[in-house]
């Protein structure tokens, strides 16, 4: 049987999404199309399961315990707030106009006061990332989180940028090559490095890092041209390498 | 303006307790999504909570010309997604554990054509068990979009802004499913 280009209306034909034209449309097609049934017929056989399907339930002691918690995390917030809440409800959480503007007046005296007494007054300085730098350095000079984080940015950047159907050769090759493995290990060592520091960011990024490196690791030689794009998907939506860029640019 | 909108107005504003409400109303619909993409409840409620304090902390970013449902079920959806991954890493890295179990597949023995009349005639555990093998053989943006589709009832459009892709991939996603559905009963017949 014929594949048919149609079949993906088939989809929106089944679930009552097309309009009354184009369903007219695809009726009339329908009668003669034999792939189209199936696939039809596919979508059928597969709601009919879905509709006997019946959920495994969680007992109720869990589910209890589930609403519980989310009821202490989230839920028990009191309606009728202290006088101090509702001072920060009407200063900050939901302020008028007028609050508004005392806002950016104070906000605008507060910016000249420090630009005048302590920017101008000293040395321009920022907020290290690293609570404790120092213990960077005791490592060795690949370890340095800037030199660390240009390297990841560039391996990042060349996964990105493959065509998985295309660049299969340059696929395995940059799992195997030297570069690559010793990005891998700097990334665990660095690890550990910040969850010592309790730098939970850090961390955070570490481990998204960690993440598509291993995936990437684990491709199979074989691996479809899907399993590629699937990564360089997870890369795209969780914005990994505009968060590198950024904490790169930080005076680390 | 209907009482979600307002809830979700109000929310943004940092309104603890409209939040509340509107977590007590997504609390078991995310529960649920999190379990069919993840086949365990304990994870699945990690993932549940998890998805709240993401909502939580970013409420005031959500943009209205979405829905709250569509962007709840979004922020779910990819936690669930970014779970199977982590765990596949770790099975590939230290042992290969399968979930289901591996018994024989009795459901099999019901079904001489994939016709609608006979597929009724499977038993709860079998169904459970067809089920379970499926989307164990799709990718995680197939089984999120076969999930939604088939179990939330959510609409192609919607899925496609869950799931981050276009509408023609989801329809990709559901026919590839089902046909793969339609594979397993036929192979094993």
């Amino acid at each position: 049987m014929k594949s048919c280009k149609k079949k993906y209306l088939a989809v929106d034909y089944f679930f009552d999404e097309l309009s009354a034209d184009q369903k007219i449309q695809y009726e009339s097609h329908l009668d003669t199309c034999e792939a189209c049934q199936q696939t039809l017929a596919d979508l059928e056989g597969t709601a009919t399961l879905a509709k006997q399907y019946r959920r495994q339930q969680p007992d109720k002691k869990f589910l209890k315990n589930y609403h519980d918690q989310l009821q202490t995390q989230f839920v028990s917030a009191k309606k009728t707030s202290s006088p101090f809440e509702k001072l920060i409800d009407i200063f900050f959480r939901t302020p008028s106009i007028p609050v508004r503007l005392a806002q950016a007046v104070a906000l605008l005296l507060l910016g000249i006061f420090i630009g005048r007494n302590v920017i101008w007054k000293s040395d321009f300085t920022t907020t290290p990332l690293l609570p404790n730098q120092n213990s960077y350095y005791t490592l060795n000079e690949d370890l340095l989180l800037k030199n660390y984080l240009q390297e990841a940015e560039m391996v990042l950047l060349d996964v990105s940028n493959l065509n998985p159907v295309e660049d299969q050769k340059i696929i395995s090759n940059l799992i195997q090559s030297t570069k690559y493995i010793y990005l891998l290990q700097k990334t665990i060592l660095l690890k550990d490095q910040a969850s010592e520091l309790e730098n939970f960011q850090l961390m955070e990024l570490l481990n998204q890092i960690e993440l598509i490196l291993l995936e990437i690791y684990n491709l199979d030689e074989h691996a479809p041209p899907d399993a590629l794009n699937e990564i360089k998907q997870h890369l795209k939506r969780s914005y990994l390498l505009m968060e590198i860029k950024s904490i790169a640019q930080q005076d680390i | 303006m209907n009482d979600e909108l307002k809830l979700v107005k109000k929310a943004k504003q940092g309104d603890q307790h409209a939040f509340g409400k509107l977590v007590q109303q997504y609390q078991n619909k995310i529960l649920y999504l999190a379990f069919d993409l993840v086949g365990n409840y304990t994870d699945a409620q990690d993932i549940a909570q998890n998805t709240f304090l993401q909502a939580f902390k970013n409420i005031a970013y959500f943009r209205d010309e979405a829905s709250f449902s569509t962007w709840i079920y979004r922020i779910a959806t990819n936690a669930a997604i970014d779970f199977q991954r982590s765990r596949k890493r770790r099975r590939q890295i230290f042992i290969n554990q399968s979930k289901y179990e591996d018994e024989d597949s009795p459901y099999l023995e019901n079904i001489a054509d994939p016709d609608v009349s006979i597929i009724k005639n499977l038993e709860d555990h079998d169904l459970k068990k067809l089920i379970a093998d499926l989307v164990e053989q799709l990718s995680p943006q197939q089984r999120a979009a076969f999930m939604l589709k088939f179990f939330h009832d959510k609409k192609t459009d919607e899925i496609a802004e869950i799931i981050d892709c276009n509408p023609a991939t989801v329809r990709g996603h559901l026919l590839r499913a089902t046909t793969k559905l339609r594979k397993m009963l036929k192979d094993e017949r």
